[in-house]
Order: structure tokens, then C-alpha cells, then sequence
């Protein structure tokens, strides 16, 4: 039997193996609190796996399930931790702006002639932290009235 | 033109249409996704903590302007030097204000409305003033969109030490009153009056719709 992989948290993209059942269950992942703040912002911005993956930088959309499911450990110091930190205050505002919830990832993916005439979602996804940061300020700043 | 305006000391109550970035909301919002738990915690953590959560007061909020550089760009700044609360005499201005800009931030797709929810929020502002209203024909620049002139008028403003100018509203014509503010200390007694829905339809004018508390 191969040697079973320790999981940690916050100690890199480990992914924890599944190899029978009984391992499953004994080696199920924790959700932890930076892995539920992905699970709302994806769920908000009806985000596909590549869309997320792209987002935080994963070269796989194969990684998210195991993400979201909490059997990858996500570090939060990292690069991965500074989107994870823009994209939440983005949803955070976003939330309190849009009186219907559904709209919020409506607007993501509509074309806006400021952002020359891209979507605030492509924005982020080509541009990545700086378009991120862009979309930021947009929210805060100028929707938000701050 | 700030040489012949009539000096005033104001100390009046000012209206703006914003979002209140309440730090007790955020952590409610979090604690609603997130239940009262572990999780809550790591993630409250993780975003560094309530204080990074936003202003908790009226008073707060009213810094944000002021904070920078950048600053925002607006009527009366270039968002490089300084920075300016904009505000109005009557909510009904400040409304008509932010209505006028939201078309640019949202594109609905045919038969959609967007629906947007900001505060309305007051403060008292006081200190030494001048009226520039009775300029407008003289200078129609103090409406235009093209904010070149209204810099340089705002930025003699703060250096001839007004905390703020009485001016001409360019989208509430032709009664609307603007009070941009160039001193954050100026501002006092943040209250909070209402809420505005502002409705974004895909074409056609952007309506608002006021409730007070």
C-alpha cells in the first residue's frame, strides 16, 4: 500500500489522494474559512471551474473541485491569498449595491464601454491582479460613490 | 472669478448619495455566509481582520474622499493633489448627481433592469465658503464636462483656505446646489437619512426613488 499523504493546511497545493472509500472518508479535507469565502464568491459570480481556476492562478481546472471540496489545502499567504482578498471585497460591495442577487454576476459578465468595452470577469481574467485591482476601484470608488 | 464671489460662512447640513461601507454590515454579511464558527474566524483572519472591513461611522466615511493620492477625480480635482467630498444643499440633487453617472457603469442586456442600492447620508458642514452660483453665465464652464477650469477654481479654493464653494449643479438644473468640501475636518455630525434605488434600465432615462427613515 503506498504511503498515505499527510494533509495540512496552509502549506501549499497538496491535493489529498482518494484511492477507496475508506480512505475517503478518513482522509476528507476541512472547508476552512479563505476556502468558503471562494465558495461564495464563485457561487455569486456563477463562476466555471476555469474561470476560477484561471482567477486564482491554478494551472488546471481539475484543481477546483478539490479546492472547493476542501482535499487541497489553499495557502492563504500567497499571491492566491491577495485575489482571493480583491475578489471578496469586490463581492462584498457588489452585494450590498445589486437589490436582486442574481444580477451581481449578471453585471460581471456584461461589456461596459469604461473598461473599453470588455467585461469586468475578462477584465480580471486577462488582465489578472492589476485588472483585478481595476475592477476594485471601479466598484468602490465610483459605483459605491466612496 | 473666486475673488469676486462673496464670502460666506456656511454651517449648513449637506446631502451625498453614497454607499455607507459599514464595517458592522460587512461582518454581519460574513457571519450570515459564514455561520458564528471556526470558519468565520479563519476567514475574518484572512481578510485582516473588522478594521480592514471598512469605515464603521458617517464620520469615517467622510475621510475617504481626503485619502490618498490618488484621489478620485471629479469636478473640482484632478484626483492628483487633493481630494474633495462632493456634496449637495438637497437630496434631491445629489440623487439627480449620481444618477447622471451611473449609466457608464452598467450595461443591462434588453429587458433587464438593474436595481442599485446607495444610502443617502448628511453631514454638517461649517466654516468659510464662497457662493459662485451668480458666475454661470459668465462662466458656463462651471457646468461642462469638461472639468479643466472648475481644477483650477477648486484648487485656488483650497488654497485661499475655504472649506468648501456654493456651486451651480450641473445635472439639476437650473435650481440644483453643489457644496463640494475641500477640508475633511470640516464635515460633522454624519447622520444617515435614507436609502436610494436607483432603476438601470438596458435604455431609456436612469430613475430613483427615495426612502427615508
Amino acid at each position: 500500500m503506498p504511503p498515505r499523504p499527510a494533509f495540512r493546511q496552509g502549506l501549499g497545493d497538496q491535493v489529498v489522494s482518494l484511492r477507496a472509500p475508506l480512505a475517503r472518508a478518513m482522509l476528507q479535507g476541512r472547508v476552512t474559512g479563505p476556502v468558503r469565502l471562494i465558495q461564495q464568491i464563485a457561487r455569486a459570480w456563477s463562476l466555471t471551474n476555469s474561470e476560477l481556476a484561471n482567477l486564482l492562478a491554478y494551472p488546471s481546472e481539475t484543481l477546483v473541485p478539490a479546492l472547493l471540496q476542501g482535499r487541497m489545502t489553499f495557502a492563504t499567504e500567497t499571491d492566491r491569498g491577495d485575489r482571493v482578498r480583491i475578489m471578496y471585497a469586490i463581492h462584498s460591495t457588489l452585494a450590498d449595491l445589486f437589490v436582486d442577487a442574481s444580477d451581481e454576476g449578471r453585471w460581471l459578465r456584461d461589456r461596459l464601454a469604461i473598461l473599453e468595452n470588455m467585461s469586468p470577469l475578462a477584465l480580471m481574467l486577462q488582465k489578472r491582479i492589476p485588472g483585478m485591482l481595476g475592477v476594485q476601484d471601479l466598484v468602490e470608488r465610483r459605483m459605491a460613490n466612496r | 472669478m473666486l475673488n469676486r464671489a462673496r464670502a460666506i460662512t456656511v454651517s449648513e447640513r449637506v446631502s451625498r448619495v453614497t454607499q455607507s461601507p459599514d464595517r458592522r454590515r460587512k461582518v454581519q454579511r460574513l457571519r450570515d455566509d459564514l455561520r458564528n464558527g471556526r470558519e468565520f474566524a479563519e476567514a475574518l483572519e484572512f481578510l485582516g481582520g473588522e478594521a480592514a472591513l471598512g469605515a464603521v461611522s458617517i464620520t469615517e466615511l467622510a475621510q475617504i474622499p481626503f485619502r490618498g493620492p490618488p484621489f478620485s477625480e471629479g469636478r473640482y480635482s484632478a484626483g492628483t493633489a487633493y481630494g474633495v467630498l462632493y456634496t449637495a444643499r438637497r437630496y434631491r440633487t445629489a440623487n439627480k448627481e449620481v444618477a447622471y453617472w451611473q449609466r457608464q457603469f452598467y450595461n443591462p442586456s434588453p429587458g433587464v433592469t438593474y436595481r442599485i442600492r446607495l444610502q443617502l447620508i448628511s453631514w454638517l458642514v461649517r466654516g468659510a465658503a464662497k457662493d459662485v452660483r451668480r458666475f454661470l453665465n459668465e462662466f458656463p464652464w462651471l457646468i461642462d464636462d469638461d472639468h479643466t477650469q472648475c481644477w483650477a477654481l477648486g484648487a485656488q479654493a483650497r488654497a485661499n483656505g475655504l472649506v468648501c464653494l456654493i456651486a451651480p449643479s450641473a445635472r439639476d438644473r437650473p435650481r440644483g446646489t453643489t457644496v463640494p468640501v475641500f477640508v475633511s475636518g470640516a464635515v460633522s455630525q454624519g447622520g444617515y437619512d435614507g436609502e436610494v434605488t436607483f432603476f438601470i434600465p438596458a435604455a431609456g432615462p436612469v430613475r430613483f426613488r427615495t426612502k427615508f427613515t
